[in-house]
């Protein structure tokens, strides 16, 4: 764009300069938003860097891997000196490099570990860019209980997927889980033994993808975004040839629909009142009423209660969170066998939950009462730095 | 890909009714009209069209309507997701890297 000799010298320190040539651009708007961003690697990077150039106000980037030396060719924020360190970390530090008028921390760790149902209510959008579907669905739930928007991106070598999910109670928009194929759901299900408990000779596949899809995916999630957080004007089509071999770019947009037997929605979108409990107490008589009491609490995530062994008799109480172990927890040094039955919950209600307990913390982000009128969470969250 | 008598006799169920479409992959290499009888299930055209087609089964699919552009349900059935005679229907890969 050709700008007049007045133009150019009207705002000669303003770093947003030309964003605020564009009409429909509030640059203002833009220093309000707040954004988490799950996952720091390829996809996640381009994100994170567009993020930070365009201003965003807070940028909230979780991911609990190290950097890899194969990362470099899809990641942007990292180089070699940074082989070893944390990709949250890292990657919230290139953003205050890029922008130091950006709010960017990293979080080394699971999201399900460091992240509050408040913390992302209080979130204008939770963007997903993980690698695997289990990460993608517990996101998706966390972000209906929290009624926030979900962007979420998919790559490979060639194509790239990127979604938007309102999760606004009020209007019938679908959500992550609603379109799934169910196909998916079996092979997360063929990860895990039939008593719930991850295999451990499986490894998950690794898929080849490069910088030229996961940049795409990058400038596609956050132009959703601010299509949703700040209203730019979507009247305009952004265009795009290529006569290059290797990348032949074709946008199309698809819509979804609810479904009505969504096994997500149904449960986790009624927008629950949301009470704070720390996760050492005994969730006893914080329930609103008494009819509480039959509700089915859902946990956050399947948790192991204790294993007994059927050849030696041996049995063992314990609360720990189901993902933390695997199938080698069946097996009995004693018997030299895989005897032992392991017990795995994913609900109760708070009498049995207060037997099971016996005052011991509970290894859970939340409890969830989704038939309570009104429902409601029980938010178990202690996390260091959750600062919502 | 044939159409008609694979279909209706898929899983030994009988069905009566059609809707012909044109099914193909997202990379075009594979394209067919075929006839969906009503009450078969996205699982179930996906299932087929991997099988007739060899397809890599290591591949996660999705059907989608491109004529109307809507991400079919692949448990619902076909037939009650208003796809509509001569529609395009396309099996994507159904991502996952990130």
């Amino acid at each position: 764009m050709n700008l007049s000799a007045k133009e150019t010298t009207q705002r000669p320190n303003d770093r947003y300069d030309r964003h605020r040539l564009i009409e429909g651009f509030d640059q203002e708007r833009l220093a309000l938003v707040d954004a988490i961003v799950i996952g720091a690697g390829a996809v996640g990077n381009e994100v994170i860097k567009n993020l930070a150039l365009l201003g965003i106000g807070r940028i909230d980037i979780h991911d609990f891997d190290l950097i890899e030396i194969h990362n470099l060719t899809r990641s942007v924020l990292f180089h070699e000196g940074l082989v070893g360190r944390s990709k949250a970390e890292a990657a919230a530090d290139a953003c205050r490099n890029i922008d130091p008028n950006v709010t960017a921390q990293g979080f080394m760790g699971d999201f399900r570990d460091r992240l509050s149902v408040e913390r992302v209510r209080a979130a204008d959008a939770v963007i997903c860019c993980v690698d695997n579907h289990e990460a993608r669905i517990a996101l998706n739930r966390l972000c209906l209980l929290a009624g926030t928007p979900l962007l979420n991106a998919a790559i490979d070598a060639w194509e790239v997927s990127a979604e938007i999910y309102p999760h606004t109670p009020t209007d019938a928009a679908a959500c992550y889980e609603c379109w799934i194929p169910s196909a998916i759901y079996e092979s997360i299900s063929a990860r895990y033994s039939c008593g719930g408990l991850r295999k451990a000779s499986i490894e998950q596949r690794r898929i080849p993808t490069t910088t030229l899809t996961s940049s795409i995916a990058g400038a596609a999630l956050v132009s959703l975004l601010l299509q949703h957080v700040c209203d730019l004007p979507t009247r305009r089509k952004f265009s795009v040839q290529s006569r290059s071999r290797l990348l032949s770019l074709t946008a199309e947009e698809r819509m979804i629909s609810r479904n009505p037997v969504c096994p997500a929605c149904g449960i986790y979108g009624k927008l629950p009142v949301i009470i704070p409990c720390r996760a050492e107490s005994s969730p006893v008589g914080i329930y609103p009423t008494a009819q509480d009491e039959e509700s089915e609490l859902i946990f956050s995530e399947p948790i192991i209660t204790g294993w007994h062994c059927s050849g030696c008799h041996q049995s063992h109480a314990l609360l720990a969170r189901a993902r933390d172990y695997d199938t080698s927890l069946t097996w009995c040094p004693e018997c030299q066998a895989a005897s032992r039955s392991v017990s795995i919950m994913d609900s109760a209600t708070p009498s049995s939950l207060r037997a099971l307990s016996a005052g011991r913390k509970l290894p859970l982000q939340f409890l969830y009462s989704p038939d309570s009128r009104p429902p409601f969470l029980l938010s178990l969250s202690n996390r260091l730095n959750d600062d919502s | 890909m044939t159409p008609n008598n694979h279909f209706q006799q898929q899983n030994n169920k009988q069905y009566t009714m059609n809707i012909p479409v044109i099914l193909r992959t997202a990379d075009q290499t594979r394209k067919s009209e075929v006839n969906i009888p009503y009450g078969m299930t996205g699982n179930e055209v996906i299932e087929n069209a991997v099988d007739n087609w060899k397809l890599p089964k290591d591949v996660t699919y999705t059907l989608v309507n491109a004529t109307s552009n809507h991400v079919l349900n692949s448990s619902q059935a076909v037939s009650d997701q208003n796809v509509k005679s001569g529609d395009l229907l396309s099996l994507d890969n159904t991502l996952t890297a990130g």
